[in-house]
């Protein structure tokens, strides 16, 4: 089921409704109402996957109860869990991208002495679906089995703990959950606050608009671009690189802010992913400030159980380069994504070492404090994600390539750029910066005492007290949502991983 | 942050002993309605601004089944952009009067998506273009005379459509020449199978008897003359409104997109398509000899009224086997009946830079401008 579906707009108010429905001291229903919920959620696209969710679940309770109770044999009790959830991943996730790779570095072997034989071979490919949202749930058991290998308290109670794992607002495409935030909601009595509603509203909202309004739309001229390359100029070729990375953002980070509203609505809080990643004025600050949940799994999991950064030097750009390119086949089995990965590692690693040497450096130092500096960083960042999301966005590295040329040749095009200027974009995205200026604007003045405080204030209370206000304004945003929506429905980028 | 946190706390634990007063329903709903006439006043003021909701563009028709709202401002986004009103008849071109001035030789333009050309601005389309070369050329040379090219070209129309509305509205133009561009499915479109006759929009229909005389079936559009009476509150809100426009807009794209909301509206309209419509009197028909009658009947209404008709057949750049039998007939059909036949199939696919005629389905600006190219000779 899509967030930005019809289906979802019944489902979730209908959940919504039952689960508030249920008296609170009924605790344990409205968390089975939750979990049936999510199972239906799933299964609605595939109702054969709904039973490997439920077989991952059941495992990975096992695990964790074992881990507990055969405290002499936890290391390898862990390890076999830990083969157990990346095999299911590459299984399903990976299997054809190893057959295909096995397959072409034999193909390439055999060209070379069987030039004839090799020429009838075909790729081997196994008819495997991709269960959504696999990389995120497999990431969430992985991490629980670890926590408990490493002392926190296994979830008893199995509706708690397959409740985590399949909770619909962050299943397909995380955020990453630590089963240690969520459970101890599940334990407390959950309360309906109506500042928790109107911040779900607020979020939803605000993630349909990002999606739909900035993403999808983006999405089109971005797609005109990717799709005719040999079509695009010099101007087009920035619009369609620089759109990319902002659609990839909206969309991703539309996705998580409906998921965050849609768990408040049901007063759960699932973590932030996303903080301004674009104001981020280098590259280690970029994956601080980026799908903070996967960075942070990443950094706990991987980066540090390897040294992390506490090692040599070289040992250190190791880890970084490992982690990132890991990182990188995460998203996707194809070779780009592995390319993509190794490319942010060694800007991390490029970073870090420009960040050491700008600190031993007198006159680097003299300057660092300068508002020019930190804003060269943040245009310097920025360029080397375009440049990243072409290596993502490609389908090929021959296609990156032709494409990262096309941005230094001064060709004439105007396809992408007409697509562009006649589309809402210009638009939305005015209305969508005067947002984001509005918000930092009254944000900073409701901190001072001053007139404009003092409007806010009395404007946010009558808000608050006022339900028909509150209905006209969500309705009122969903229409401009609606305006500017585009014809056809694009499901979620992160939902592929 | 921390302060509008505090805040937030304070107001959501009422203290104790504090009676929370409920306010009065005529207060709630006075606050309803205000706070949505103001919505509504911003939303539609904020629209217009930035041209959403503006591909509303129908109205009822009793002869036609659907026309061009007359004086209606449009913006249309699903394929290339243009932003411009209809004219007061309701045709997608400037102003025109009713009466001919005197030296002037008039081209009225029938068809479809295709001549109504929506995905560029006015200025940009195939009769305004032909309209501009040959006033300019009448100019350089010194004649007096002067060229009116009018488009009637309305999306989705069919030939018998086509037809009946030369009969109806574009006879009274007076013009001396017909362009019917003619597209690939107008003749399919122009006849009704019996199984869709519940579902299909009402719009007139044709039909050769067994003397081979063609009729027109109104029996759909008489079974929903419901559907077609003007009703004067939504005729209000298709002209003025542009949240009207958003919701039929989200409700077109909702049954493009989403099956179950499709299994939804089934459901809810079940009583509407299982209206009883009398079945057809008619065996099946073959849509290009229908295609074939309805343009002898044009052309027969041209010619009695002193015009001269020609038939522009789309470019089947695809190689559509319905174009390319409709091609083979027509071709013939205009020998035998002395009306002019215009095939684009050549010259768009013998085109340097085909693929910058078209933008997705329908003719970009240097498409239009290659159209006119290509017909002004023809007119001569």
């Amino acid at each position: 089921m899509l967030f930005n579906s019809f289906t979802y707009m019944l489902f979730l108010p209908a959940v919504v409704l039952i689960y508030w429905a249920i008296p609170g001291r009924y605790r344990g229903s409205r968390a089975t109402l939750l979990l049936v919920a999510s199972y239906i959620f799933y299964m609605n696209w595939k109702p054969a996957y709904g039973l490997l969710i439920f077989a991952l679940t059941v495992i990975n309770y096992a695990l964790g109860l074992a881990l507990e109770k055969f405290a002499a044999r936890k290391k390898q009790i862990l390890i076999a869990g830990l083969i157990f959830n990346l095999s299911c991943l590459c299984f399903f996730k990976y299997a054809n991208f190893i057959l295909g790779s096995i397959f072409s570095g034999v193909h390439g072997l055999s060209a070379l002495f069987m030039p004839d034989q090799a020429d009838n071979w075909t790729s081997p490919a196994l008819k495997i679906i991709l269960p959504l949202g696999i990389s995120f749930f497999t990431f969430e058991f992985i991490h629980y089995i670890v926590d408990v290998y490493r002392g926190s308290a296994a979830v008893r109670n199995f509706r708690d703990f397959a409740l985590f794992a399949a909770f619909f607002p962050s299943q397909i495409a995380g955020p990453i959950k630590r089963f240690q935030d969520f459970t101890h909601q599940l334990v407390e009595k959950p309360v309906f606050s109506s500042a928790n509603f109107r911040e779900g509203m607020f979020l939803i909202l605000q993630g349909l608009f990002k999606k739909i309004v900035l993403g999808d739309n983006m999405g089109y001229v971005v797609n005109t671009g990717f799709n005719h390359i040999s079509r695009m100029g010099f101007v087009d070729t920035w619009i369609a690189v620089a759109g990319f990375t902002f659609q990839i953002f909206f969309d991703f980070s539309g996705y998580t802010d409906i998921g965050r509203g849609s768990a408040l609505l049901l007063g759960y809080k699932v973590p932030e992913n996303f903080n301004w990643p674009f104001l981020a004025a280098n590259l280690t600050e970029f994956w601080r400030r980026w799908h903070i949940s996967l960075s942070t799994w990443l950094r706990d999991y991987l980066f540090i159980p390897l040294g992390g950064s506490r090692v040599s030097p070289a040992r250190a750009r190791f880890n970084t380069m490992l982690t990132m390119v890991l990182g990188g086949l995460w998203h996707g089995a194809a070779w780009h994504y592995v390319i993509w990965g190794a490319f942010h590692g060694a800007g991390l690693v490029l970073s870090k070492e420009w960040t050491d040497l700008a600190a031993r450096t007198p006159f680097l130092s003299r300057l660092r404090p300068h508002p020019v500096w930190h804003w060269s960083g943040v245009a310097f960042t920025m360029l080397f994600l375009f440049m990243a999301g072409i290596l993502f966005r490609a389908n090929t590295i021959p296609q990156a390539l032709t494409i990262a040329h096309k941005l230094i040749i001064l060709d004439s095009g105007g396809d992408v750029t007409t697509m562009f200027l006649n589309s809402t974009l210009p638009v939305s995205l005015t209305l969508y910066l005067l947002y984001l200026a509005a918000r930092s604007w009254l944000d900073k003045a409701a901190r001072q005492e001053s007139l404009l405080n003092c409007a806010y204030s009395a404007a946010r209370n009558y808000f608050e007290g006022s339900l028909p206000t509150q209905v006209v304004v969500y309705a009122s945003v969903a229409f401009i949502i609606l305006g500017f929506a585009p014809l056809h429905v694009s499901p979620f980028i992160y939902f592929q991983f | 942050m921390q302060t509008i946190a505090r805040t937030e706390k304070t107001q959501a634990s009422p203290k104790v002993g504090e009676v929370k007063v409920r306010k009065p329903l005529w207060r709630t709903g006075g606050e309803t309605l205000l706070a949505s006439l103001v919505a509504i006043c911003l939303l539609e003021t904020f629209f217009n601004f930035a041209g959403i909701g503006q591909q509303e563009f129908f109205e009822p028709d009793q002869d036609l089944g659907a026309r061009h709202i007359p004086s209606k401002q449009v913006t249309w986004r699903m394929e290339g952009l243009s932003r411009d009103s209809f004219n007061s008849f309701g045709m997608r071109d400037y102003e025109r009067s009713l009466a001919k001035s005197p030296g002037t030789t008039r081209i009225a333009v029938l068809g479809d998506s295709a001549a109504e050309g929506l995905q560029v601005p006015l200025e940009d389309t195939f009769p305004i273009a032909l309209q501009n070369m040959l006033n300019k050329e009448a100019k350089e040379q010194g004649a007096t005379k002067r060229f009116e090219v009018l488009n009637f070209g309305c999306a989705g129309y069919s030939s018998a459509q086509e037809v009946v509305q030369y009969e109806t509205q574009v006879a009274k133009f007076s013009p001396d020449i017909v362009v019917l561009f003619y597209n690939q499915k107008d003749a399919a479109e122009s006849v009704i199978d019996n199984s869709m006759r519940a579902i299909s929009d009402p719009k007139p229909y044709c039909y050769l008897s067994p003397a081979g005389e063609l009729k027109f079936d109104n029996a759909i559009m008489e079974a929903r003359a419901d559907e077609l009476k003007p009703d004067p509150l939504l005729s209000w809100l298709r002209r003025e409104s542009r949240l009207y426009g958003v919701i039929n807009q989200t409700l077109f794209s909702l049954s493009v997109n989403d099956k179950r909301f499709v299994k939804m509206k089934h459901w809810l309209t079940r009583q509407k398509q299982n209206r009883k419509i009398a079945p057809a009197a008619y065996p099946p028909q073959n849509p290009d000899l229908v295609g074939a009658k309805l343009i002898e009947r044009l052309n027969a209404d041209v010619t009695s009224s002193g015009g001269r008709l020609i038939v522009m057949m789309f470019p089947n750049t695809a190689g559509y086997p319905d174009l390319k039998r409709q091609q083979v007939l027509f071709s013939k059909l205009a020998q035998k009946a002395g009306f002019g036949y215009l095939d684009l199939s050549e010259p768009f696919i013998n085109h340097k830079h085909k693929q910058e005629l078209i933008i997705e389905y329908h003719f970009s600006k240097k498409g239009h401008k290659f159209l006119a190219d290509l017909l002004k000779p023809y007119i001569h």
